[in-house]
C-alpha cells in the first residue's frame, strides 16, 4: 500500500494552521522584495522601517520553520518506545521520505519558487537568477537540517525545545570562556587578529565564505546521513555520537579550512610589493 | 503445532538490570495467552521486544515466524496492538483516527468497524483528547480489531478502567474472537478478567517464566487444602517445596498444594502428615493462584 499519501495529508491536515502562517509570511516577504524599494523611494520613515520589517519577518519565519519542523517530525516520533506509528504497518523508509517531502517541499522548494518569482519581478537577469539556485538551495537546506537532526533525537516539542537551549546555552558559554581566555592570555588571538587587518580584509572574507559553503554542504551531507541512519534504525546513542562527531568536525572545517575557491577577481589581487608587505607584517 | 509468537532465551538488559531473563515461550495459533506477573516483572518488556519496539540483548523472537527484529509493514497488517501507554494522536478526531487507521491496512472491514463503533458506542466526531482514558482505549481496541488482525496484543488494557467499561471491553473481544481464530496475547494486572478471557496462562516474575500452561491445567493442580490433624503435633511441621503458604495453627494445618492430584494428592498429605483425621481441598481462582504465587516469588527473592 502507499503510505505516503495518508501520512503526508495526517501532517498537512495536523499544522495546516502553522503552515497558513508560514506562507503568509512568506507572501509578505516575497511583496516586500518586489514593491517596497518602490514604495519606500520617496519616504524616508519607510526606508528606514522596512529593512528592519524585513529582518523582523525573515526571524519569525525562521522561529516558524524551527516550531514547524519538529512538530512534524515528532507526529511521528523515532524515539521512545510508546508512539502510535511503532506498532502500524507504516514503513520506516517511506516515513523518512513522507517527513523529507513535506519539509523539503515547503521549506526548501517553496521558499526558493518565492525568492526566484522576487528577482524575476525585480528584473534580474536569468543568468545571475540561476547562479543563484544553488546558494539559495544550501542556504535553506542547511538552515532546516540542524532542527531536522534535533527532532529524530528527541521524542517530543518540550524536550526538543530543552535540548536545543541547552546546546545553545553551551555555545554561549563556550564563547565566553573563549573571550575571557583571549582578554586574560593576548598570545592566544594574535595571530588571529593579524590575518584580519583591513589589508587582507578581502581575502579573508572571501575565505570566510568558502568556509561557509563547505560547511553549509558538510552539514547537508552529513546531517542527512544521520537523519536517514536515526529513522531506518532508531539508534538513539549511536545517532547522538555521530551527532557530536559531526559537530567537532564542523568546528574543524572551519579553522582548518584553507582552499579559498570563492576567487577574488584578478583586478582586486593586490600587488606584489603590498603582498610582501603583508609577510613582513606578520613576521612581525 | 503452529505457534504465532516464540521466544528463545530471550534477554534484555537495562544497564545492570535485567528485565528479560532467558525467556523461551510458544504461544501457538488461536490461544488466548494470558501474561501476569508483578510490576516490574518484564510483561511489558517482553511485549516491546516482540513489536520491535525494543532490541533484545540475547536470544531470538518471532512473531509469525519472522524475526521480531525484522518485522514489517506486512507482519504489522495482521498484527492489532492495544497498549495503556501507547500514545496516540490526540488531535485527530475519532472519524479521521480510524480513517488514517484505515488506509494502511488492505483488509479493513468497513462493516464491522461500524458494528464495533455501534457496540462500543464511541462518537465519531469528537477529538480522542476529549474522550476520557475508558473510550480512548476502546477507539484504540477499534482500530486494531476492525481489519481482523490475526494477533491481537494487549498490553495492560484495563488498567484505569471502570468495572462497566471492563465488561465492555471484555465482553466485546469475547465476542469478536468467538467466531475467529484469533491469536490474543495479554498482558495484565487485572487477574479476573483475564481470567474471563484467557485459555492459557503464563507467569512471569524477574524477567523469568515461572508458569506456563492452561488454565484448567493449572487450577486443577492447585488447591486451597485444609487438613484437620488427630493431635497437635509436638514440634514444628516440616512441609514439602510444592506446598506453598504454609501454616499451622493448633490441630488446622491450611497451605496450597501445587501439584494435587484428586486421590493420589490425598493419599500424598495422609502419608506426610499421618496424623491428620480430615482433608478439605478447594479450588482455587486464577488470581489466588496468581497472589500465591507472587507473595511466594517475593519470598523467594528477598
Amino acid at each position: 500500500m502507499n503510505f505516503l499519501l495518508p501520512v503526508l495529508k495526517k501532517d498537512m491536515l495536523h499544522l495546516r494552521l502553522m503552515l497558513i502562517c508560514w506562507a503568509v509570511l512568506l507572501c509578505i516577504q516575497s511583496f516586500m522584495g518586489i514593491g517596497g524599494a518602490k514604495i519606500a523611494i520617496d519616504n524616508l520613515q519607510l526606508q528606514v522601517i522596512l529593512p528592519q520589517l524585513t529582518i523582523f519577518i525573515r526571524f519569525l519565519q525562521g522561529l516558524m520553520v524551527i516550531v514547524i519542523v519538529p512538530l512534524l517530525v515528532q507526529s511521528d516520533p523515532l524515539v521512545g518506545t510508546t508512539a502510535f506509528w511503532f506498532t502500524r504497518p507504516i514503513g520506516r523508509k517511506p516515513l523518512l521520505i513522507t517527513k523529507v517531502c513535506f519539509a523539503a517541499g515547503t521549506f526548501v522548494l517553496l521558499a526558493l519558487l518565492a525568492e526566484l518569482f522576487v528577482f524575476t519581478a525585480n528584473g534580474f537577469p536569468l543568468k545571475y537568477i540561476l547562479l543563484a539556485i544553488p546558494e539559495i538551495l544550501i542556504e535553506k537546506t542547511s538552515f532546516i537540517i540542524p532542527f531536522f537532526l534535533l527532532a529524530v533525537i528527541t521524542p517530543k516539542f518540550s524536550r526538543y525545545a530543552i535540548v536545543g537551549v541547552s546546546i545553545l546555552a553551551v555555545y554561549i558559554a563556550v564563547i565566553i570562556l573563549w573571550l575571557l581566555l583571549a582578554a586574560l592570555i593576548p598570545e592566544v588571538t594574535k595571530i588571529k587578529m593579524s590575518s584580519s587587518t583591513i589589508d587582507n580584509l578581502k581575502d579573508y572574507y572571501t575565505l570566510n565564505l568558502s568556509i561557509r559553503v563547505i560547511r553549509n554542504i558538510f552539514i547537508i551531507l552529513f546531517g542527512s546521513g544521520i537523519i536517514v541512519y536515526q529513522s531506518l534504525s532508531r539508534k538513539t546513542l549511536r545517532t547522538v555520537l555521530g551527532i557530536a562527531a559531526g559537530f567537532l568536525v564542523l568546528i574543524a572545517l572551519g579553522r582548518l579550512w584553507k582552499v579559498d575557491f570563492i576567487k577574488t577577481p584578478p583586478a582586486d589581487i593586490p600587488d606584489k610589493d603590498h603582498s610582501r608587505d603583508r609577510h613582513i607584517y606578520h613576521r612581525r | 503445532m503452529e505457534y504465532v509468537i516464540t521466544t528463545e532465551q530471550l534477554t534484555k538488559r537495562f544497564g545492570k538490570q535485567v528485565a528479560i531473563n532467558n525467556l523461551t515461550l510458544n504461544i501457538p495459533t488461536g490461544c488466548i495467552f494470558a501474561f501476569l506477573g508483578p510490576n516490574g516483572a518484564g510483561k511489558t518488556t517482553t511485549i516491546k521486544a516482540l513489536m520491535n519496539i525494543l532490541s533484545p540483548n540475547a536470544g531470538t523472537s518471532t512473531v509469525f515466524g519472522v524475526d521480531s527484529r525484522k518485522l514489517s509493514p506486512t507482519e504489522f497488517a495482521q498484527i492489532g496492538y492495544v497498549s495503556e501507554n501507547q500514545e496516540l494522536p490526540l488531535w485527530m478526531k475519532t472519524g479521521y483516527f480510524l480513517n488514517y487507521c484505515k488506509s494502511f491496512y488492505p483488509t479493513w472491514d468497513d462493516g464491522f468497524c461500524q458494528q464495533l463503533l455501534k457496540q462500543f458506542d464511541i462518537p465519531l466526531d469528537k477529538k480522542l483528547k476529549s474522550l476520557s482514558r475508558g473510550m480512548r482505549m476502546k477507539a484504540a481496541l477499534v482500530s486494531s480489531l476492525a481489519y481482523r488482525p490475526k494477533l491481537l496484543v494487549l498490553d495492560e488494557p484495563f488498567s484505569g478502567l471502570d468495572p462497566l467499561v471492563r465488561e465492555e471491553f471484555v465482553s466485546g473481544i469475547l465476542e469478536v474472537t468467538e467466531t475467529e481464530n484469533w491469536t490474543i496475547f495479554i498482558s495484565s494486572h487485572d487477574v479476573d478478567e483475564v481470567e474471563r478471557l484467557a485459555d492459557r496462562v503464563g507467569i512471569i516474575d524477574k524477567g523469568a517464566l515461572m508458569v506456563n500452561e492452561n488454565i484448567e491445567e493449572l487450577q486443577c493442580r492447585f488447591r486451597w487444602v485444609e487438613v484437620t490433624l488427630g493431635e497437635a503435633p509436638a514440634g514444628a511441621v516440616s512441609f514439602p517445596a510444592e506446598w506453598l503458604a504454609a501454616e499451622q495453627k493448633g490441630r488446622a494445618v491450611r497451605f496450597v498444594d501445587t501439584q494435587y492430584q484428586e486421590d493420589a494428592g490425598q493419599q500424598r498429605i495422609r502419608s506426610l502428615l499421618p496424623a491428620c483425621t480430615d482433608i478439605a481441598a478447594q479450588g482455587m481462582s486464577l488470581r489466588e493462584i496468581f497472589v500465591v504465587l507472587a507473595k511466594q516469588f517475593k519470598q523467594s527473592n528477598s
